[in-house]
């Protein structure tokens, strides 16, 4: 099967197949040596390779007086300026019949695109673009089963040389290629697409990377699509909901609507909440479902990040900031301490120097939460509880409310619960 | 001058040999690797051209040597003779990616996952119970001899995990420190705790995948406070930030003198991975931490000159170069197994997340700072090698994972142990040291004259690195040298190399068929000694 492999280097403007210049060097050692490289030999790979001495004795003989010395590796270590999707096309491209985009996501090590369509012989310009935090490539290869992870395995036995190119190796069943990409940058290439139909692989070849960072240029008119996602989506499903059954469920992770110190508690029964660390209160409660743990957590190859989702329908419990005050104090100290987890869920904090442990439950009635507050010891003064009062309805074991604050004596302050409903 | 070529010739006829009969060629080809590994830099002419001419021939090597040494053994292709790799089975169904190692006073293990478990693997019966759930990617662990407390470090937070009832699994999650900012970017890993002699404990931050608070044209951030630094909590959790200048420092280490290391990965600011020695005070390069830095308090960062930036900084102990031997590199170990683990005593071993391999650190001190020489030690393991720890017991469990970056060994993630048999000593380079003309390599075990002697048998090329807010660095004015004069000790056991000497740079050694009086090769023939000061 013979495919089309011409190698265009819009790099240096060159045409060529091989290149190749002498270059005279002092060594370390003081001594002189003379040093040939090479780039690039891919021009019909097989065949090609076993005559590359002769082209390249050809093209010592023909190469013209360097002004200096020059090493042609300097313009392809990986911190090559990339070839600027504005730069003026290599000639015969002014018109290219498909203009590609593929980016990379950021922090998920996939491209943003799988699946891209391009018509037998069009000539095509592909940028990447990577948004991602480290290094990547695009290596377009010839159709075959795992043709992908064969040309990356050989891209990362290249040692020394991987990075001088670009995790490309010397294959027959590498088409065509963009740069390494550094992060937040773009390498743009031009191509004559293959004038045989099929289904084109391409990856990403740096270690490790193609096992999800793969796709298909698809050669042909149409009819395929990209594959099925639907089954993947209820794997991920199994995977990353977090299910309460016959005890709590306690995960730190970063919540919508709340810090990104916060913990998710589920309990039994169908009642969640968000309890916010670094504020030491709950932001909100929810029924039904518990988790979806996989923003934060990182789905499939992502590396997380993200806040996770509450599975279920979200309550208000009247939160208006850290609700309680001990002593005077409006704008009270409130420093986290951790939390117990059994048999259900204590939290731990300190507020103005007083120790507070905290324990939460659904409420016997209603949609919202019972709150448990003990201390340590009888407080010097009165304890305050402070709540908005807006579509919900409160009630204590220890008092009345009053606009939404509940006062409580000293001496009844040592334990008391307070429960916060939805308003009917 | 006249080596190489035969050399390369041989490789080339054993490889056609391989593509006649690839099984028995095998083992052949995986001897040459590090041949192979060097031929794109040959610095001579006539063997370039060999082995250039035969791009098809090298291609197909390639693929043999993928096919029958690293793919399809689940033995590493680069291990030293004496040492075994052991696969731990992890709890079924459960995405075991683990993020730290420690050891139970009853020895019994505990393993962090990114996913927020903490895991028990009974010392007796080799099962797994659940031991925490619900951790913020805990990326590391120390647990108390004394009292069994694990005291991990979580994105937001370093906690301490208590058995209070004694019914064998955590039920107090105490916040020990949470005074390190934490914006939620998914970068903002902590990494740690180590423990000092004190009681002090020592957390390292990366810095965000962001746009806020940049210096220059980089990939990173610095969303939060003390984003890009190592801080130190003490006993009753009063946080202190130390050191700054990190970017991705994915591994902390502590000797038994507390003395602190972190690796960094490559990126902005940091030409390629490395070990760096963390005293208070210390800045490794990374300028967006300097916002922290109450020396640069209302200072505008960008306009201060990289020059200026490059004299403030604290070089890496250990260049690891990128690609070569290392992309990502996590967790350092001391070895304080006192021989348990082979005769490498004392010496440091770091895994790599992307390469998947353990490596092997032998540090020394020039002119009151630590350099000294890197080498490939396991290669590859089955997944991203980020934790290692060394059981009571002297074995190395490594800890892996690959979700977010990918990794060459296949395998999602694995926990494997390294064992040592106790007895064999493997021929291999021990330490290399710099001297004032040049280097000492001492080998684990005399070395015959005959291959040992000769200049020829040493091929060293050096190159500097480029500080630069840009991805990483190429490799700077790459040079090659051959060693003047080479003197073999009268033990066999150490080689003195005299070769000119420039500092900033690194060194790569490779040793050519160089041979144990047995006739035993070299496992990793390649050193790579990071050369910042010179002897005085």
């Amino acid at each position: 099967m013979k495919k089309s492999h011409e190698w265009l280097c819009t790099l240096t403007g060159h045409h060529s197949i091989a290149m190749a210049k002498p270059e005279v060097g002092i060594g370390g050692g003081g001594k002189l040596s003379a040093r040939i490289i090479m780039q690039n030999t891919r021009a019909r790979g097989w065949e090609c390779g076993s005559i590359a001495a002769a082209v390249c004795l050809i093209a010592i003989a023909r190469a013209p007086a360097a002004d200096k010395p020059h090493d042609h590796r300097e313009h392809l270590p990986a911190n090559t300026a990339p070839r600027s999707p504005d730069a003026p096309p290599p000639a015969g491209y002014e018109k290219v019949d498909h203009e590609l985009v593929i980016g990379t996501v950021p922090g998920r090590m996939v491209y943003d695109t799988a699946f891209v369509r391009v018509r037998p012989g069009a000539k095509v310009k592909l940028v990447l673009k990577n948004n991602d935090d480290m290094q990547h490539n695009l290596v377009i290869c010839n159709p075959g089963q795992d043709v992908g992870l064969t040309v990356s395995q050989a891209a990362w036995a290249l040692g020394a040389d991987a990075l001088a190119k670009h995790f490309v190796p010397d294959s027959p069943l590498v088409l065509h290629h963009t740069l390494i990409v550094n992060p937040h940058q773009a390498d743009t290439i031009y191509f004559t697409a293959p004038r045989d139909e099929g289904d084109y692989p391409f990856v990403c070849t740096l270690p490790g990377h193609v096992f999800t960072m793969a796709g298909v240029m698809q050669v042909g008119k149409g009819g395929k699509s990209a594959a099925p996602r639907g089954e993947l989506r209820k794997r991920e499903a199994d995977w990353y909901y977090v299910r309460v059954t016959d005890r709590p469920r306690v995960v730190r992770c970063s919540m919508p609507d709340s810090s990104s110190r916060s913990i998710a508690v589920g309990l039994p029964g169908g009642t969640s909440y968000c309890f916010d660390a670094e504020g030491c209160f709950v932001r909100y409660g929810w029924t039904g479902e518990f988790l979806d743990a996989g923003p934060d957590r990182g789905r499939g190859n992502s590396r997380g990040g993200g806040a996770n989702r509450p599975l279920g329908e979200r309550c208000n419990v009247g939160t208006n900031g850290f609700p309680l005050r001990i002593g005077s104090s409006d704008t009270p100290k409130v420093v986290f301490r951790g939390y117990r987890t059994e048999p259900a869920p204590v939290f731990l904090y300190s507020v103005d120097g007083v120790e507070v442990a905290q324990s939460i439950a659904p409420a016997r009635s209603g949609i919202g939460l019972t709150y448990t507050f003990e201390l340590p010891q009888t407080p010097l003064g009165p304890v305050r509880f402070i709540v908005d009062t807006t579509g919900v309805a409160t009630t204590s074991d220890a008092g009345e409310f009053e606009n939404g604050r509940l006062t409580i004596p000293a001496d009844r302050a040592r334990k008391f619960s307070v429960t916060i409903v939805e308003a009917k | 001058m006249k080596f190489p070529a035969n050399n390369v010739k041989n490789i080339l006829r054993k490889g056609a040999k391989a593509q006649r009969n690839p099984e028995k060629a095998k083992l052949s080809l995986c001897a040459f690797a590090p041949l192979r590994e060097f031929s794109f830099h040959w610095p001579f002419a006539p063997s370039r051209l060999c082995v250039e001419s035969s791009a098809a021939l090298t291609f197909a090597m390639v693929i043999l040597q993928l096919s029958f040494c690293n793919f399809l053994h689940a033995q590493p292709s680069i291990i030293p003779p004496g040492y075994s790799v052991e696969t731990i089975p992890t709890p079924p169904g459960v995405d075991f990616e683990v993020g730290g190692i420690g050891f139970l006073p009853d020895s019994s293990l505990l393993v962090t996952t990114r996913h927020g478990d903490v895991w028990r693997r009974h010392e007796s019966t080799g099962e797994w119970s659940l031991y925490a759930e619900g951790l913020h990617e805990p990326l590391g662990i120390w647990v108390d001899p004394r009292n069994g407390d694990a005291y991990i470090a979580q994105r937001a937070e370093l906690t301490r995990l208590v058995d209070e009832d004694k019914d064998g699994d955590a039920d107090l999650y105490q916040t020990v420190c949470a005074d390190w900012g934490f914006s939620g970017n998914y970068h903002e890993y902590a990494f740690g705790p180590v423990r000092d002699s004190a009681g002090n404990f020592y957390v390292t931050l990366n810095l965000s995948h962001s746009t806020e608070r940049v210096v220059g044209e980089t990939e990173m951030g610095n969303s939060a406070p003390f984003r890009g630094w190592c801080v130190r909590i003490s006993p009753d959790g009063k946080m202190t930030p130390i050191a700054s200048g990190m970017r991705s420092p994915a591994g902390i280490g502590i000797s038994r003198d507390d003395e602190l290391f972190y690796t960094d990965n490559q990126g902005g600011y940091n030409a390629t991975s490395g070990l760096y020695h963390i005293l208070p005070g210390r800045f490794f390069g990374h300028p967006n931490s300097l916002y922290d830095d109450p020396r640069f308090a209302g200072r505008d960062l960008a306009s201060i000159p990289l020059e200026n930036l490059d004299a403030l900084r604290t070089l890496p102990a250990i260049w690891i170069p990128h690609g070569e031997l290392a992309n990502s590199p996590g967790e350092p170990v001391f070895d304080n197994t006192s021989g348990k683990f082979g005769p490498f005593a004392g010496q440091l071993f770091v895994g790599d997340q992307t390469k998947s391999n353990l490596m092997r650190i032998a540090l020394e001190k020039v002119g009151g700072e630590y350099q000294g020489a890197i080498f490939n030690f396991i290669d590859p393991l089955d997944s991203g090698v980020i934790r290692n720890a060394f059981a009571p017991d002297g074995s190395l469990y490594v800890g892996m994972t690959a979700r977010g970056w990918g990794s060459i060994g296949a395998k999602p993630f694995s926990l494997q142990r390294i064992i040592y048999d106790g007895k064999t000593i493997p021929f291999e380079m021990h330490t290399v040291s710099l001297t004032r003309t040049g280097f000492d390599i001492t080998f684990t075990k005399p070395a015959d004259p005959a291959t040992a002697a000769g200049t020829e048998r040493y091929l060293v090329r050096h190159w500097g690195y480029k500080y630069q807010p840009a991805y990483g660095s190429p490799k700077v004015d790459e040079t090659f040298v051959l060693p003047q004069a080479v003197t073999l000790s009268v033990d066999g056991k150490t080689v003195h190399l005299d070769l000119p000497l420039v500092p900033r740079r690194v060194y790569q050694l490779l040793l050519v068929n160089i041979t144990s009086t047995a006739g035993e090769k070299l496992t990793t023939p390649t050193a790579y000694y990071t050369l910042n000061r010179l002897r005085e």
